[in-house]
């Protein structure tokens, strides 16, 4: 056995806790502080999943959110996650995970067949190929969709809890990077609130992956020494394993923490929190990302970026190879061939694109005896499953093709470096635009309109002193902006600095035939597209970057094309003859990385999905059978089902009772408005159509209020308590808007009106007894309210004391039989409810829901608003002409004299009876006056209710049908899908037609 | 006043007079009680009008805040929160809320006001320990930091997608802050049900 892939010293790996997990079945063994990818590298394992298209080999290519190619499927069962990247996965003790979108194995993948049918897969191949026969795509679809995707989604619920969390600060500091900790420290001597947050771990960012020095430490000492000082600071929050995925308005950044190691589950921990952050100024820096080259076949498995290998190599202690070359176009990714000569990994050569590499970087890689070998490109790759040996030919004089003889290497890792990108996500997110830096090539943080300093790479400022110098000047920066004066502080620290000769960008690296023609150059690996791809949209007339990504898919991934944008954009613009800044970049979009559907979703699952809204009475209802119906958010009663009862037989049951001895129903849900001030009545006046100036104390009225518009918008029952006090009620899922609406008109038109408002919904249980019985069984409980009709006549209302709680009474009905409402302190209404049902057991007393509820009211013709109404209705469309005062002005008047609104045939409220007594008529069922055999039939109008009348014996409905008042007597249809309902138009009063029941 | 044992308040499903208030620790350092039944008068007058915040200060002996969202008084005697321009919530001890319309009534007479009993509409769940305000945080958008929401303000705000009234008491230094949140009766279980699963284990 050779050298194992593991050093034996350094990392951020805990070599005393080993962690076992499985891969594809296989038992292996890593440590703590491993993710997936450094322990698979370090078990040997580089090939992880297949392509997206291609089903091509991929392995490990890069070391963090930037990883396009290892992609597994993580856990089996309700917990499964798909497409998650190995190299971004902390590992832990029982971990399994699958490779993706292969089958039986990725090193033996059935659909790698794939492959030899590329030249029939071009770029936007679906708008093609399948095109023939016509019918056949939906066979073609059905079987690419199949074949594409990266993973399958649990079919079972999230067994996981997520947390949410909301916080403000007076500076956001978003990656840990050296720029970042520079930043916080300064910012730091202020008495700012200062949050810093880091997707890893551990702060530090690139200084735990390559072997830097800052003050004569290294740079993992710095950054853990800078992350204790800042931990001993009361001002200072630190969020690890919390990656910010969106930047939003006013300085709002969404953000994801992990709060479980495994994603197996922690009792009682929950998994993730979604922060949502607001701050006042906000300091990105993410650091970059390195751009990769695309050459001919350059997503073999073995190819990595060089600055990933040095993360392998620092951060997590493996050697990813063992014979190494390198491929670039700066003097950075040198450092990678000197940390791994330093480890005494073989390096075999270094590529350089550029003419000559005379920095200081080479020349010390070459004085260490590596050979470097200038204005040179790897032409080929050799080792489907993984890199075996490269092919190395001489650039010629403008870099566009190859010449000379060709030179082979044996290594089984390719390291390639193609400079940095800087991280612009957050600041694109906020519509900020990015400048295109002509000299190295890469896009920088522009102008934007939020409170944003972007800093050290993620600026574009790469080298580790000027990240520094960028993070201390920041520090000030912030803490003065967000008005915070800071202690005196030391200058930015020592740190090597070492000059950096340019990059030589080349797009497409040439190699012996056109790219596309035999090989492959990658540029977004993880979904397929080639550098000929894109070549190919731009010959079909593909110019803004825009359409071709939506055309090639490039940078479409979960990825989000972190490698991949900037080297497909410049190709496009080569191509097309222009400059990379004229043909712009892609708008980054939030999220910068996946984020959980749970997270979001947070605690409001279940039963806490939204909230839900209970009566005092309402654990009564539950214990007796109540079936729930959802008015807004509150639970109502709809019916009582007696065991085995149908609905249908309930609310007969419930029904006939009402009409013939007592209901009982909860009421308390209706919006309850307490009105007080000298000029109440004069407000009551503008805000309803009929006249208030008359009501007398202890009396009520039912009003209706239009909008300005002169539609109905509620109604409801008011109630003079006192001189200057009143009691209006309001639907139940209105109580809140119609206050609303009051305080408006109130404070914004008649200010000079002296009013007030107050809800006392909450206030009050509510508690109707309906029937003839209602009265006999109220005496029993009250002997201060004198209960005879002649006493307290139909819409009064009476003060007294009601099973030992001071009530008002109000005559009011809403089934047409004799009724008390009766309101009493909220929490007595559960006792006074139960001693109801217990007294009235004797005449049989019966709860009713809100459908019997809403059929007793149907059978008196009673309209419920957002029922018989939908804003589109008038008073006078409800034949209600005997509510609108002609005396006064109030909202909505003047609207009602529109020609539209004045016309005879509108949709009027009517009565329907099928014929067919047994047929219950569909609400919203539209209604024809002649069939005929032609169509469109032309609609004369529609179904609003439509029910079963126990005490009718039949069934009945109303309907809002054009010119409905000329139309009584006639016959209509209402055609269905399978058959035709013919009805007559009726009056809608269809029960007790002189009223003789309401007294009882 | 009505006998308490014929008054349910809106927790009483949850059980929670069955476990004494030591017991009803959540996780290590957060205790959660509801106090019902506490007396709570709406009030709405013109305070630009000398006579009434005589007439008001005459019947609570208390001076109403003028400062919005700031509380004056004790919570176990009178207390007057600030609501609005021309609105405050008045507490006061359990039962006193007929006391209080009384004099409030009395030395007002004559004049435009709205004093409106709403003792039943509210409950209050009183919070304390070192998280209570990090729970909050998880549904409330406002800014709670001790820097910025101090002892003796209040707040009307969202939480948990539910209308309350939060009002921070105290912050002692060891135990942490202590606050009453005001919510509406027919929220009062889903509320109480968010906190628990809000407060951390």
């Amino acid at each position: 056995m050779s050298r194992p892939l593991r050093l034996s010293l350094g990392g951020a790996i805990d070599r005393k806790k080993p962690v076992n997990f499985q891969f594809n079945g296989r038992q292996l063994c890593g440590y703590k502080g491993d993710t997936l990818a450094s322990a698979l590298l370090a078990n040997g394992i580089h090939l992880v999943s297949r392509s997206f298209k291609y089903h091509r080999p991929r392995g490990i290519f890069a070391s963090g959110t930037e990883e396009p190619n290892a992609l597994v499927q993580l856990e089996v069962g309700p917990r499964t996650l798909a497409s998650h990247q190995a190299t971004k996965i902390k590992l832990y003790e029982g971990l399994k995970a699958f490779s993706a979108n292969c089958w039986p194995s990725p090193a033996f993948d059935l659909l790698g067949i794939l492959g030899f049918f590329h030249r029939i897969l071009p770029a936007g191949f679906y708008y093609k190929t399948f095109m023939w026969p016509r019918w056949g795509w939906k066979i073609y679809e059905y079987l690419i969709r199949h074949i594409a995707g990266l993973g399958y989604c649990p079919r079972q619920p999230d067994p996981d809890r997520y947390d949410h969390m909301n916080a403000h600060t007076d500076i956001l500091i978003i990656g840990s990077g050296p720029s970042g900790l520079a930043a916080a420290i300064e910012a730091s001597h202020s008495s700012a609130r200062i949050i810093i947050v880091d997707e890893n771990s551990k702060f530090g960012g690139r200084l735990l992956s390559d072997n830097s020095k800052i003050n004569n430490k290294s740079g993992p000492d710095w950054a853990a020494q800078q992350e204790s000082i800042l931990a001993s600071n009361p001002n200072v929050k630190m969020l690890r394993n919390t990656t910010a995925f969106g930047y939003y308005d006013h300085n709002l950044i969404g953000m994801i923490e992990n709060l479980t190691g495994p994603i197996t589950g922690v009792k009682d921990k929950k998994r993730q929190r979604l922060w949502k952050i607001r701050a006042k100024q906000v300091v990105l820096a993410q650091g970059a990302f390195e751009r990769p080259l695309v050459f001919s076949d350059n997503d073999r498995p073995g190819v990595m970026l060089a600055g990933a290998i040095r993360t392998f190599l620092n951060k997590y202690a493996v050697i990813p190879g063992r014979r190494v070359a390198l491929f670039v176009n700066n003097d950075d990714a040198y450092r990678t061939a000197l940390d791994l000569n330093a480890h005494g990994v073989e390096v075999v050569v270094v590529i350089d694109l550029r003419k000559e590499a005379t920095g200081v970087l080479p020349n010390r890689t070459i004085s260490e005896g590596i050979e470097v070998v200038e204005d040179a490109a790897i032409t080929g790759v050799i080792g489907k499953s993984h890199v075996k040996k490269i092919e190395v030919m001489m650039l010629s004089e403008d870099g566009k093709s190859v010449q000379g003889e060709k030179r082979f290497f044996d290594c089984d890792l390719i390291g390639i470096s193609g400079g940095w990108n800087p991280a612009v996500h957050l600041h694109s997110h906020t519509n900020g635009k990015t400048v295109w830096r002509k000299d190295d090539g890469v896009f920088i943080p522009g102008k934007t309109l939020q409170n944003i300093i972007s800093i050290g790479a993620c600026s574009g400022n790469f080298s580790l002193q000027s990240c520094l110098k960028d993070g201390w000047t920041a520090g000030k920066k912030v803490v003065k902006l967000t008005g915070f004066s800071s202690k005196k502080t030391n200058s930015p620290k020592d740190t090597e600095n070492i000059p950096e000769q340019p990059w030589r960008n080349i797009w497409i690296i040439p190699s012996n035939a056109p790219a596309g023609q035999n090989d492959k150059h990658f540029v977004d690996q993880q979904h397929d597209v080639t550098a000929a791809d894109i070549q190919l949209a731009a010959r079909e007339g593909y110019q803004s970057v825009e359409h071709t990504k939506r055309y090639t898919t490039l940078g479409m991934a979960t990825d989000q094309g972190k490698t991949s944008n900037i080297p497909g954009h410049a190709i496009l613009a080569e191509i097309l003859g222009k400059e990379v800044s004229a043909i712009g970049t892609t708008t980054f979009r939030p999220p910068y990385t996946p984020v959980t559907i749970g997270a979001l979703a947070g605690p409001y699952t279940g039963l806490l999905f939204a909230p839900i809204r209970r009566s005092p009475m309402h654990y009564w209802h539950e214990s007796n059978g109540a079936i729930w119906e959802d008015v807004g958010e509150w639970k109502r009663p709809w019916y009582y089902p007696k065991r085995n009862e149908s609905m249908r037989d309930a609310v007969a049951r419930e029904c006939l009772a009402t009409r013939n001895s007592v209901g009982i129903l909860d009421a308390s849900t209706l919006g309850k408005i307490d009105i007080q001030g000298p000029d109440s009545a004069e407000f009551l006046n503008r805000i309803y159509t009929n006249n208030w100036e008359n009501l007398e104390i202890g009396c009520c009225r039912y009003g209706i209020m239009l909008r300005e518009d002169g539609m109905v918008m509620d109604d409801g029952v008011t109630s003079r308590l006192g001189k200057n006090h009143y009691l209006m009620t309001t639907t139940t899922g209105n109580a809140a808007s119609v206050l609303a609406w009051l305080e408006e008109w109130s404070q914004t038109e008649w200010p000079t009106l002296k009013v007030y408002f107050t809800s006392v919904t909450e206030q009050y249980a509510t508690i109707t007894l309906s029937g003839p019985n209602a009265r006999l069984l109220l005496e029993e409980f009250t002997n201060d309210i004198d209960l005879g009709g002649g006493a307290f006549p139909a819409m009064q209302y009476r003060e007294g004391t009601v099973g030992g709680f001071r009530a008002r009474v109000f005559r009011i009905s809403f089934t047409g039989e004799c009724a008390f409402e009766i309101n009493v302190q909220a929490s007595g209404g559960a006792n006074l409810w139960a001693n109801f049902v217990n007294a009235g057991e004797k005449y049989g007393i019966t709860p009713y829901g809100t459908e019997t509820m809403h059929v007793l009211r149907a059978e008196k013709g009673y309209i419920i608003v957002g029922q018989e109404t939908d804003g589109t209705v008038t008073p006078y469309d409800l034949g209600m002409n005997w509510i609108i005062s002609k005396n006064k002005d109030f909202i909505g008047r003047r609207s009602l004299n529109r020609p539209d609104t004045a016309r005879d045939d509108r949709k009027q409220l009517v009565g329907l009876l099928p014929n067919d007594k047994t047929e219950i008529l569909p609400e919203g069922g539209q209604i024809v006056s002649q069939l005929q055999a032609t169509y469109p039939i032309p609609m004369i109008g529609h179904v609003t209710s439509s029910y079963h009348s126990p005490i009718l014996g039949r069934s009945f409905a109303l309907a809002l049908i054009k010119g409905g008042k000329k139309r009584l007597g006639q016959t209509v249809h209402v055609p269905l899908v399978e058959r035709t309902i013919t009805c007559q138009v009726t009056s809608h009063l269809f029960y007790d037609k002189e009223g003789h029941r309401l007294n009882g | 006043m009505v006998e308490t044992y014929k008054r349910k308040t809106p927790l009483a499903n949850l059980g929670l007079e069955k476990v004494s208030p030591s017991e009803q620790k959540i996780g290590k350092s957060l205790l959660m009680t509801e106090i019902p039944y506490i007396a709570k008068v709406n009030l709405r007058g013109d305070p630009a009008k000398k006579i009434f915040l005589k007439g008001v200060k005459a019947a609570l002996n208390i001076q109403l805040p003028k400062i919005p969202n700031t509380v004056s008084g004790k919570f176990s005697e009178v207390q007057a929160i600030w609501l609005g321009p021309d609105e405050w919530l008045l507490t006061g001890r359990s039962g006193a809320e007929a006391k209080l319309l009384k004099n409030l009534q009395k030395q007002t007479e004559n004049m435009h006001v709205a004093i409106t009993d709403i003792t039943d509409s509210r409950t209050i769940m009183q919070l304390s320990g070192g998280p209570a305000l990090s729970i909050i945080m998880k549904g409330c958008t406002l800014d709670l930091h001790p820097n910025v929401f101090k002892p003796g303000q209040c707040a009307q705000t969202i939480l948990a997608k539910t209308n309350v009234i939060i009002h921070l008491l105290k912050f002692d230094k060891k135990i942490g802050p202590t606050l009453h949140i005001y919510v509406q009766n027919s929220f009062a279980e889903h509320l109480w049900l968010w906190l628990i699963d809000a407060a951390p284990t």
